[in-house]
């Protein structure tokens, strides 16, 4: 909630850039998030250029102006971590709040942590997605 | 199709009016006396009830109202704000009915734009409500009836092609009009004490099913961060936080034991030899899987368990000390695998555990006093701790099969079936007592909260989380930190317990308005108090509150709930307590009990205080003062009718 607050001034699941989906059963919750990878699926796949990496974070982040809504990035994640935001028409993904991650200050269960942001990137990457099993497996 | 886009901040705005006998549903803006003086929630439904209901109907009837209503903060980052409120006129109490439960469907409903939902009259087949969005439609549900709770909504999801839809449903009890029945989201989060499920079920409405993609759009957003961030940096600093995040309700077990306050065997006595068997420890250490929590909740107090084999192999969500002390203690049960069994089939069959096990326990004291015999049970022995004929007891309430059918109408009512049963009975206005026994250092305060409450006996209007507004307010309100200290340190002395109880009462009605969840309430003086509510709320809505005003809209909501019961017909004789509670017993531990006497005493302090008459109604200048004077006429009328 506090991403879609950051990001678009109101809360919103549909507008989260964590989107989480439940299991009622087992509760094994599956959570999608953007790993930032190196070999960027997303980027690659975007005829318009509108996807770059961000030289100060390395977060791949979105051009709106650039973004002609056409979702070959969404699909080409294997997260789905990308989604479309239907007034806008222009996707939207984790940017990593410029480096400093909002959801981190208010997750209670130290699922998210921050970590390096620097470019050494296989670190990052690890860190990420070790971040990312532990929520899976803690649930939120 | 676009989502429910609020012009509004804080709320979505609109509410819902489905005449369920016509098929028509009709959407209108949210009135702003309801925002103003209701907040949401509970709120909202209690002054709906007062106003929509015609007095005297049967809850069971056509004419009954069901409805489920969210609150300003549902659907915001603000913490724990996942709770939705179901209310109607009880089919247990003939009072007002009424339950707060969580998981994400009150999200959704935000997220689809509305605030709350009305049901009226009875549809001639069964049907599920669908609301995707702006779309909102009845569509047939004869494939659903008599599917059990989990099977509805795995039913559901497949049918409405999305994982992300949230259902309100409820099982087979509901629909067999069983007065235990309650109504559930998220499979296994429950609301509805006092048969409301049983209330939905006679409208045969079987579901809600809702989609939203819309947004709760917020005033201030980035003053509204800093209250969500001050929020959860106070909430993680609590000590109770880790306490009840690895142990859920289950905490009380311990507490409740040393306490000499596990009620056991039918309330007989507040201490249960089996109990080190039921602990979190021992659920942790044998059949616990893992934690959830609601909707942004830093809490997840919610634990899966596994029960791998043996007769009572299972599995299922939400071990609480709601579930626990009905059916081990109070049933003088040992066997934690039976009682997660137990939990599973009341879950999946949509059985209230509180007053099932209570109705239960009932029955075996009755069996052990001779009241009852084989003939009267088909062949189970009711015996103290005999699990196998609870597990087998279950689904013969929930279907309405031979002694069951008996069950399923209470406690209350078996009674008037079972001769010499009343020294049996442990109810207040017809719910069964909750949660703690009064033993030697629960706090007297308790036994008054159970009989004044608007909706029968219940430990979660005002009691357990005394002093929960923190120390300082209190002693405002008071006069001194004496008299705080006098309250805090002699559970047993009456004194002021009157005005504790109101205070916490109120308390109760706006955080239940506003539909935050008690964890982050009810940590003592360690969780959010009204003043931290009120700067959330006013930084997401926009609209200046305090911690004062937030009190009064509380006592408000509560005069209205009184006035609704008053109008049913109850009163002062009404708020009293099980003959059980008055008799007063000198254990090893201590003195038990309360003197009839001591608590008529703290009734007059509690009515002085309320600025209710002696006979517990609301005076003319209490109305008044709270802008409901248009009720005392009405007021009036029913006390000359009820005499």
């Amino acid at each position: 909630m506090v991403c879609s607050l950051t990001h678009e001034q109101a809360c919103s699941t549909t507008k989260s850039r964590i989107r989480i989906l439940r299991d009622e059963e087992f509760g094994n919750n599956l959570i999608s998030l953007c790993f930032q990878c190196d070999d960027a699926h997303c980027m690659q796949s975007c005829a318009y250029g509108a996807l770059g990496r961000s030289s100060e974070t390395g977060a791949v982040l979105v051009d709106d102006h650039l973004c002609n809504g056409c979702e070959a990035c969404v699909i080409a994640c294997p997260l789905g971590a990308i989604s479309l935001d239907q007034e806008k028409k222009v996707v939207f993904k984790c940017d990593l709040c410029g480096g400093d991650p909002e959801c981190v200050k208010v997750c209670a269960r130290e699922a998210l942590i921050e970590t390096n942001t620097d470019r050494a990137s296989k670190e990052r990457k690890s860190l990420l997605t070790e971040t990312a099993k532990a929520l899976s497996q803690r649930g939120t | 199709m676009k989502g429910g886009i609020s012009q509004m901040y804080g709320w979505a705005g609109r509410r819902l009016r489905v005449y369920l006998t016509e098929g028509k549903i009709v959407k209108e803006p949210l009135p702003g006396d309801l925002r103003e003086n209701y907040l949401g929630g509970r709120g909202f439904n209690s002054k709906t009830l007062f106003d929509e209901l015609k007095p005297g109907i049967d809850p069971l009837g056509p004419d009954n109202v069901l409805m489920v209503a969210v609150g300003p903060l549902n659907g915001t980052a603000a913490p724990a704000s996942s709770r939705w409120t179901v209310t109607a006129k009880s089919a247990l109490t003939d009072g007002l009915g009424d339950g707060n439960g969580g998981g994400d469907f009150a999200t959704e409903l935000k997220f689809a734009g509305y605030d709350q939902i009305i049901f009226y009259g009875r549809s001639p087949e069964p049907v599920y409500l669908w609301i995707d969005n702006d779309r909102v439609e009845l569509r047939e549900a004869s494939h659903l009836w008599g599917k059990t709770v989990r099977a509805t909504n795995n039913l559901l999801t497949e049918e409405l092609s999305d994982r992300e839809v949230r259902i309100l449903c409820i099982g087979p009890a509901g629909e067999n009009l069983v007065r235990l029945a309650k109504v559930f989201s998220n499979v296994t989060r429950t609301g509805g004490k006092g048969g409301l499920g049983a209330v939905m079920g006679s409208k045969n409405l079987k579901a809600v099913a809702v989609r939203g993609t819309g947004a709760v759009k917020i005033a201030r957003p980035a003053e509204f961060f800093e209250q969500v961030k001050h929020a959860y940096k106070k909430l993680s600093a609590s000590p109770f936080l880790r306490m009840f995040r690895e142990q859920g309700t289950l905490f009380l077990v311990r507490s409740a034991s040393e306490w000499h306050a596990l009620s056991t065997r039918n309330a007989q006595s507040g201490y249960f030899e089996g109990w080190e068997k039921l602990t979190s420890e021992a659920f942790e250490s044998q059949y616990a899987v893992k934690h959830r929590g609601c909707f942004a909740c830093p809490v997840s107090c919610s634990h899966y368990y596994r029960v791998k084999d043996g007769p009572y192999a299972t599995h299922g969500e939400s071990n609480e000390y709601g579930t626990t002390y009905p059916f081990a203690s109070k049933c003088g049960v040992d066997n934690l695998a039976a009682v997660l069994l137990m939990n599973t089939i009341c879950d999946q069959l949509g059985l209230d555990t509180h007053s099932c096990g209570n109705t239960i326990s009932f029955a075996m004291d009755c069996w052990e006093k001779g009241l009852l015999t084989v003939k009267d049970t088909d062949g189970l022995e009711l015996k103290w701790g005999n699990a196998d004929a609870i597990i087998q007891l279950l689904p013969k309430i929930a279907y309405r099969q031979g002694f069951g059918r008996l069950l399923g109408e209470g406690s209350f009512r078996a009674s008037k079936q079972i001769q010499g049963s009343e020294s049996c009975l442990r109810t207040v206005k017809g719910l069964e007592v909750s949660a703690l026994y009064l033993g030697p250092v629960t706090n007297v305060a308790q036994a008054l909260a159970y009989a004044t409450s608007t909706r029968g006996a219940d430990h979660l209007r005002g009691g357990v989380m005394l002093y929960a507004m923190g120390l300082p307010r209190l002693a405002e309100i008071l006069g001194s930190e004496m008299a705080v200290k006098r309250m805090v340190e002699e559970p047993r002395s009456i004194e002021g317990k009157g005005v504790l109880v109101a205070l916490d009462q109120d308390f109760s009605a706006f955080f239940n308005s506003l539909e935050v969840c008690t964890w982050i309430v009810g940590q003592m003086h360690q969780g959010l108090n009204p003043d931290d509510l009120a700067r959330l709320l006013t930084t997401c809505t926009g609209d200046k509150m305090t911690g004062e005003d937030l009190m009064k809209i509380g006592e408000r909501i509560y005069n209205v709930e009184r006035a609704f019961n008053i109008r049913e017909g109850m009163g002062r004789k009404d708020d009293t307590l099980p003959e059980s509670f008055f008799v007063e017993k000198v254990t090893p531990w201590g003195p038990t009990g309360i003197s009839e006497a001591s608590f008529q005493e703290m009734l007059d302090e509690y009515y002085a205080f309320r600025g209710w008459d002696e006979n517990g109604i609301p005076t003319k200048e209490k109305l008044e003062e709270l802008g409901l004077e248009d009720m005392a006429g009405q007021l009036r009328e029913a006390v000359t009718r009820h005499g």
